[in-house]
């Protein structure tokens, strides 16, 4: 999942930053309203950690601004303030939970996975990556509305690509998610569907040969821009990946 | 009118007191989190490095708690001082 954390505290930021890349999810963190709905707009994260009492730009104002705009991402509201009125104000304006400071970091990630687990359940069950569409609910696959006949590991390795939203993917990382082996077990069994599924996708019509699943050499494999959508530009924002060489 | 008075400052001593009280829950937080993230490795090094933080935060919490303190003084000198009046 990918988190930003809006926290104008340094420290407190910094912790649940090093926290929740613990627990797995993609973390950035910015420290002012106005730097946070910036990149929120930008990059819509599937959750952000919004703190109230922020300079520039408020956590109301911040939400007010959000209302209508992002609708697949989820807000947790952070407050220092126990008054009953401005947690309801807050779920008015859209966001998902308030949590009151002082808070447990675990009650914090409980919350988190609730709001993940809420918003796949409402989400659009299909995923789209150019001309790519997965859909998980039929578990049907079409490129320029051909129908893909895949396997079930390949159809689960095509959706972890595609739900990584154009960032690289490790092969430890698809190991462990998609075959639920571990990272560095000598197995060459990604490359392997990775080449049965660029076959199929690209199989049949002269328009499907644009790559779908680029290499990033020495790394893993990522969605590409041969499908006509542009991997999520990663320098230099707040999710902190840098630039990638490209196979 | 006095009386007036003497709840208006009330009032306003204890915004200022909620405020200073929203301040120490940011390194309370900080603390809580810091050292449960430290737990969470359960490695000795990463142990240490989240108490020496957390050592830190309670440098914050202290600070503010003084904070709290002098103005709670304040409030206690004067409301003997009416007393007294």
């Amino acid at each position: 999942m990918r988190v930003l954390i809006i926290e104008d505290d340094a420290a407190l930021g910094l912790f649940l930053q090093k926290g929740l890349k613990l627990e797995g999810h993609e973390v950035g963190l910015v420290t002012d309203g106005e730097a946070g709905l910036e990149q929120a707009l930008e990059q819509s994260p599937d959750l952000i950690v919004l703190d109230l009492s922020l300079p520039k730009r408020d956590g109301m104002e911040v939400l007010e601004a959000m209302q209508g705009r992002l609708t697949q991402t989820s807000v947790l509201v952070l407050t220092g303030r126990s008054a009953v009125e401005e947690r309801v104000r807050c779920l008015n304006m859209g966001a998902d939970d308030c949590l009151l400071k002082p808070f447990s970091f675990h009650e914090l990630t409980a919350r988190c996975r609730v709001l993940l687990r809420r918003r796949e359940q409402f989400a659009d069950p299909t995923l789209r990556h150019g001309d790519v569409e997965l859909n998980r609910m039929e578990r049907k696959v079409t490129r320029h509305g051909r129908p893909i006949d895949l396997t079930g590991k390949e159809f689960a390795l095509l959706e972890f690509l595609m739900q990584a939203r154009g960032r690289c993917c490790t092969r430890g990382e698809l190991l462990k998610e998609v075959w639920q082996m571990s990272p560095d077990a000598g197995t060459n069994v990604v490359d392997v569907y990775v080449n049965y599924l660029r076959k199929k996708l690209s199989a049949g019509d002269p328009a499907d040969d644009a790559p779908v699943i680029e290499t990033v050499r020495g790394e893993g494999y990522m969605l590409g821009v041969g499908s006509g959508r542009k991997p999520v530009s990663r320098v230099g924002g707040v999710f902190g990946l840098g630039a990638r060489a490209h196979a | 009118m006095h009386e007036e008075m003497s709840v208006a400052v009330e009032e306003e001593w204890l915004a200022e007191l909620c405020d200073k009280l929203h301040d120490l829950c940011q390194p309370l937080t900080a603390l809580q989190c810091r050292l449960e993230i430290g737990m969470m490795h359960g490695r000795l090094d990463t142990m240490r490095a989240a108490i020496e933080e957390a050592l830190h935060e309670c440098e914050r919490m202290n600070n503010r708690v003084h904070t709290m303190q002098t103005l709670l003084s304040r409030v206690l000198e004067r409301q003997q001082k009416e007393r007294r009046s």
